[in-house]
């Protein structure tokens, strides 16, 4: 017991040094930075047949599903998943089997980044009952004035058909 | 140890925490986010976290994630050791099981949602209830007590040390970026005068934000101290409920960190045994 706990406090050390969380070792540094005031933030928000759904009435499990992954998908489905070059420069020099197995088990295909938003339609019917015929993730630009806001509706992330 | 140390009631705790957990699980079952009821979702998300990679290159994420049939005996086994512990607390494989289980759970749902949260309360305050032994139970509980003055302690720090305690604008402009959403789709209503009430004074947001940072680094007292414990608990679920109702963040998961600041002889001689001349710490 003593052993671990020195490892442990020898390890949680090393990771706040190094700045980098690894679980058990939780860093809790959120909201510490400095934030910069910024005119506009860009939001995304579930648009259904019936208008904007409002999200924040769902439990925060059932939001960071939603709204969370369709985040993630928003930058794969942009940029492609950028863990392949992470890949390479942590297993790189450990040779090309090891590089591709990670690859396969760790990097989102396009097959997977093209399934979502069906799944995130399925995901979305179960938890509001199927109210909707369509649903989807849609770019909003938030500008303040003041405490005041201004909605700019943006660009569709997708939608989709929820029944037929 | 030393003569005259005295134990914590651990069966009693076992009962209490892993209720507790329960619930917790209830809480996600109703609200649709146990392996199985994810509907199998295709995407992982990974980050930087070298557990997480650990876990993903052995691939039980994404297994958990893609069997349905694999996903509900995960949670089956779940939920039903976690209960069974409840009742049978000296049976530390149910413990072991549980424990385990929570933290695959966590990895496989932050895999799935798209981003590693912070409420953790679930996979550390049951850690404590792994020994069987009373002596190393205490040990452990007060290990467990220091590991939650220690994250929150760093939480004060790290906002001075970040330049977020000294920065007039901050806590403006989180909450303008956190409830960019929340006053697009709640345009009235109290909670939204308050926040944006706090908006509009930046220097009454500001003062709130360094007072969260006192209450984060008040749990450095929990290192010298148990006579303060009722207030660190206080501090905390202050802290907790300010961050629900101004920023949105809940603690169900998270709840669980209350109860290593909770007077358990005490609460214990009242409940099981009115009549037990229980030991003190």
């Amino acid at each position: 017991m003593f052993w671990i706990t020195v490892i442990f406090i020898l390890g949680q050390i090393f990771f706040m040094f190094k700045g980098i969380e690894n679980i058990p070792f939780f860093l809790y540094h959120m909201f510490s930075t400095k934030h910069q005031p910024q005119s506009s933030y860009l939001i995304l928000a579930i648009k259904t047949d019936k208008g904007f759904f409002d999200s924040k009435c769902l439990s925060n499990r059932e939001y960071e599903l939603l709204i969370g992954s369709a985040e993630h998908y928003a930058k794969l489905h942009t940029t492609g998943d950028p863990t392949s070059k992470l890949i390479d420069s942590r297993f790189g020099k450990m040779g090309s089997e090891l590089t591709n197995y990670a690859n396969e088990q760790l990097v989102n295909d396009s097959i997977s980044i093209e399934q979502y938003p069906r799944w995130w339609a399925r995901y979305f019917t179960k938890i509001t009952g199927g109210k909707f015929n369509t649903a989807g993730i849609v770019y909003m630009r938030i500008s303040y004035i003041g405490s005041q806001i201004i909605a700019k509706r943006g660009d569709i992330l997708f939608m989709e058909k929820l029944r037929e | 140890m030393k003569p005259g140390q005295q134990f914590y009631p651990r069966s009693f705790m076992a009962r209490c925490i892993y209720a507790w957990l329960f619930l917790i699980l209830v809480y996600f079952f109703l609200n649709h986010s146990l392996l199985y009821q994810l509907s199998l979702p295709p995407l992982i998300y990974i980050g930087t976290d070298n557990t997480f990679w650990l876990f993903h290159l052995f691939g039980l994420p994404q297994f958990l994630l893609q069997h349905s049939g694999a996903a509900l005996a995960f949670d089956v086994i779940l939920t039903t050791s976690c209960l069974a512990f409840v009742f049978i607390p000296d049976r530390t494989i149910l413990a072991w099981i549980s424990v385990a289980g929570c933290w695959i759970l966590y990895i496989s749902y932050c895999s799935a949602a798209g981003h590693q949260f912070a409420q953790i309360g679930y996979l550390l305050i049951p850690l404590a209830f792994l020994v069987k032994d009373e002596a190393k139970f205490n040990l452990m509980w007060k290990l467990i007590r220091y590991w939650v003055c220690f994250l929150y302690f760093c939480g004060g720090v790290y906002k001075i040390y970040y330049g977020g305690f000294a920065f007039d604008d901050n806590m403006a402009e989180i909450l303008r970026a956190m409830n960019a959403e929340w006053l697009f789709l709640k345009p009235g209503g109290w909670r939204t005068e308050t926040i944006a009430y706090l908006i509009d004074h930046k220097a009454m947001a500001q003062g709130l934000y360094q007072l969260a940072t006192i209450l984060d680094l008040l749990m450095v007292i929990g290192f010298f101290t148990y006579r303060f414990d009722r207030w660190l608990l206080i501090s905390l679920v202050i802290f907790h409920l300010s961050n629900y109702f101004l920023l949105h963040i809940s603690f169900v998961e998270q709840s669980l960190i209350f109860a290593p600041f909770l007077p358990w002889q005490a609460i214990a001689k009242r409940i099981v045994n009115p009549n037990h001349n229980d030991r003190s710490r």
